[in-house]
């Protein structure tokens, strides 16, 4: 079976083969056996590629992307069947607007900016509280402040968008 | 002699502490907040007692429902492990006041060294030199800013009460000050419930190292051996080894000795200690006393085969020192590395969440003290310290490399932790030199490796067998069944018995 991987800047395609009860993988021109099992029954494993082991963690995303999750790193993806040689590929997201979302959950004590404010790269934000430790929040890029989602006193979710830069 | 200890604090050093309580033969109890009904430390005790709602305030820092609660459980000792009440001497005093044992030092050695500013006037006294900086606290911005101006920037807030970095800013520049204060004094204010803040000269790239000392409540003082502590974030501590890869004999019984004094002068007995600056010369200032057991304590117990805890306890029983300063003899190298949950590639910040999946490293001279266990779900309001990893060896690089080898076997899913962060920082050239600073991290540029090709292989071939199973719930992707054929397999490929365990 053929597979389209698409990350956010490129892809790669993969092939899987079952030969005899174990199987092999063809990715970049390398080809490897693997051998894939689960160590909680769930949704951690290690893949042993031509023996060697690599643990992961999978989770699959309610926007349809999976997540591959190493101890030190985790990987975005999304992953199609292939049909036919060069595969299915999309596109990747179009540069727009700017959103700043919150890296964790916790409480805004404090909001230095305001809609339609022109920011600097690196500009103080906002402060979000969160395991007893102030944070800066700061803008990512230049730009106008286009959005402003929450106010002092409010708290965020991890991810929640807390303001769009465009 | 004590029969039940109680432990006013969370996480692994209540565990830690009630490790040790239970060794001597003392009933260990817990207290936990509402965020903390299933953490580890509450699971593993022999009993305990909810404390409040989960804001440190209403329950890890309520003083008077902590006392109420021992008198309760019918405790005889109160230890308070590092953090929140652990150098509040009012609390040591109303422990005292409701008969029980208070595990540290004296109420009033407490204070004195609690101010930072007392502590500092004291150490002049003594003859051990300090950093310069402000007499008294600031209570304004513009006050702060003529003391500032004087001393010359950049320059270093810190809170009156502090310590773990909390409160603490570095200022650069005069336009900096103002908001930088404002963010000092409210985080001092939120973590020590004082707001003082004071000044001192921002000495540019020192070490940090620190001396270990126990003392009884006969005069005797014994220091224990140096740590350093140079590699820190945010001014908090991420690994600590003995000894300091620059100290010489001479210098270390010249800070040892200082330390010892300081001890004196200040009544205080328990463990404690001296911490100092220390420059490029191997000059060294002192910049203040923890009046608690540290969170790095253990470098110092592998090195000595000793037991601080127990030796704190031994000293609140009013037992004398079993050893004096010539019975220490510290032995090898050892290395602590603080696991934290939080993302290093993002700045650091906090990332809590379900643990789910965990395996931590054992094997020789491998200790983690560990507050967390697969499916736990490390809670929102506290520090992000999930554990600390400490190795021994003969040598340095016998250390590092046992480190390296143990980082490499502790495996943590579902939250962002340092783990990379450690093997990243351990292998560098410089940190191999031992050349190392309390500036150290802002020059060490981290960027976890891309494993796409990897994460590809990964990814596709969890995305084959989902899709060859399309009855399977979502991120279920194996039978219950098949567990028996997977351990099977796991066990014939050998070494791997220790995933399964």
């Amino acid at each position: 079976m053929k597979y389209w991987v698409e990350f956010e800047d490129g892809g790669f395609e993969v092939s899987i083969i079952d030969e005899n009860g174990s199987k092999r993988i063809f990715l970049n021109g390398e080809s490897s056996e693997v051998e894939l099992l689960s160590l909680d029954g769930k949704n951690t494993y290690v893949a042993f590629v031509d023996g060697r082991p690599l643990i992961f963690q999978a989770n699959f995303k309610s926007n349809g992307t999976l997540e591959i999750s190493f101890p030190d790193r985790t990987h975005e993806m999304t992953i199609v069947k292939s049909i036919g040689r060069s595969g299915e590929r999309r596109k990747a997201e179009q540069k727009g607007p700017r959103k700043v979302k919150s890296p964790m959950s916790g409480l805004i004590v404090d909001v230095m900016t305001e809609i339609g404010r022109e920011v600097k790269k690196g500009e103080a934000l906002l402060v979000l509280e969160a395991m007893k430790m102030r944070n800066e929040i700061k803008a990512p890029r230049d730009g106008v402040v286009k959005e402003l989602k929450v106010s002092k006193g409010q708290t965020v979710e991890a991810g929640a968008v807390l303001l769009t830069i465009e | 002699m004590i029969q039940r200890l109680l432990v006013a604090n969370r996480g692994e050093i209540s565990l830690r502490i009630g490790r040790t309580a239970r060794d001597l033969g003392i009933e260990y109890i817990a207290i936990y907040s509402d965020a903390d009904k299933n953490a580890l430390h509450v699971i593993l005790s022999d009993r305990a007692y909810r404390v409040g709602p989960p804001e440190s305030e209403r329950s890890y820092l309520n003083m008077d429902r902590i006392i109420s609660i021992a008198k309760e459980a019918g405790a005889d000792a109160i230890h308070p492990g590092y953090g929140f009440l652990s150098e509040n001497a009012e609390f040591a005093q109303k422990v005292i006041e409701a008969g029980l044992i208070f595990i540290g030092p004296p109420p009033e050695a407490m204070r004195l060294m609690g101010d930072k500013l007392q502590a500092r006037k004291l150490a002049q006294k003594v003859g051990v030199p300090t950093v310069p900086g402000s007499k008294e606290g600031i209570s304004t911005v513009e006050e702060g800013i003529e003391i500032a101006r004087e001393i010359g920037f950049p320059v270093l807030l810190k809170a009156a009460m502090g310590g773990g970095g909390k409160g603490m800013r570095v200022v650069r520049e005069e336009q900096e000050f103002a908001s930088a204060f404002k963010l000092a004094q409210a985080e001092a204010l939120g973590a020590f419930g004082d707001p003082t803040i004071y000044i001192e000269k921002f000495i540019e790239n020192p070490r940090h190292v620190e001396m270990q000392i126990i003392a009884d409540k006969y005069g005797n003082v014994v220091y224990l051996g140096e740590r350093e502590c140079s590699i820190q974030r945010r001014h908090q501590k991420i690994i600590e080894e003995s000894p300091s890869p620059i100290m010489t004999p001479e210098k270390r019984k010249e800070m040892g000795e200082a330390a010892v004094e300081l001890i004196k002068a200040a009544g205080y007995y328990n463990a404690g200690t001296v911490e100092f600056l220390v420059d490029n010369d191997l000059n060294f200032y002192f910049l203040e006393v923890n009046a608690r057991l540290q969170v790095e304590h253990p470098v110092t117990e592998v090195r000595l085969g000793m037991d601080l805890v127990k030796e704190q306890i031994r000293v609140a029983e009013g037992e004398k020192l079993s050893f004096t300063q010539k019975d220490i003899e510290p032995r090898g190298w050892a290395i602590e590395a603080r696991i934290y949950a939080e993302d290093p590639a993002n700045n650091f910040f906090p990332s809590p969440g379900k643990i789910t999946f965990l395996r931590e490293p054992n094997g020789p001279y491998i200790r983690v003290d560990s507050g967390i266990y697969q499916g736990y779900e490390v809670p929102i309001y506290y520090d992000p310290m999930l554990s600390k990893l400490i190795a021994w060896g003969e040598d340095r690089e016998e250390a590092l490399n046992r480190l390296e080898r143990a980082l490499n076997e502790y495996i943590v899913f579902g939250i962002q932790t340092a783990i990379d962060f450690h093997k990243k920082i351990i292998n560098d050239e410089r940190f191999r030199r031992g050349d190392i600073h309390t500036g150290f991290l802002n020059e060490f540029h981290y960027s976890p490796v891309e494993r796409k090709k990897e994460a590809a292989l990964a990814g596709s071939l969890v995305f084959s067998i989902r899709s060859a199973m399309p009855s399977e719930p979502k991120g279920e992707c194996l039978k219950e069944s098949k567990w028996k054929i997977i351990g099977r397999e796991l066990a014939l490929k050998g070494g791997f018995d220790e995933i399964l365990g």
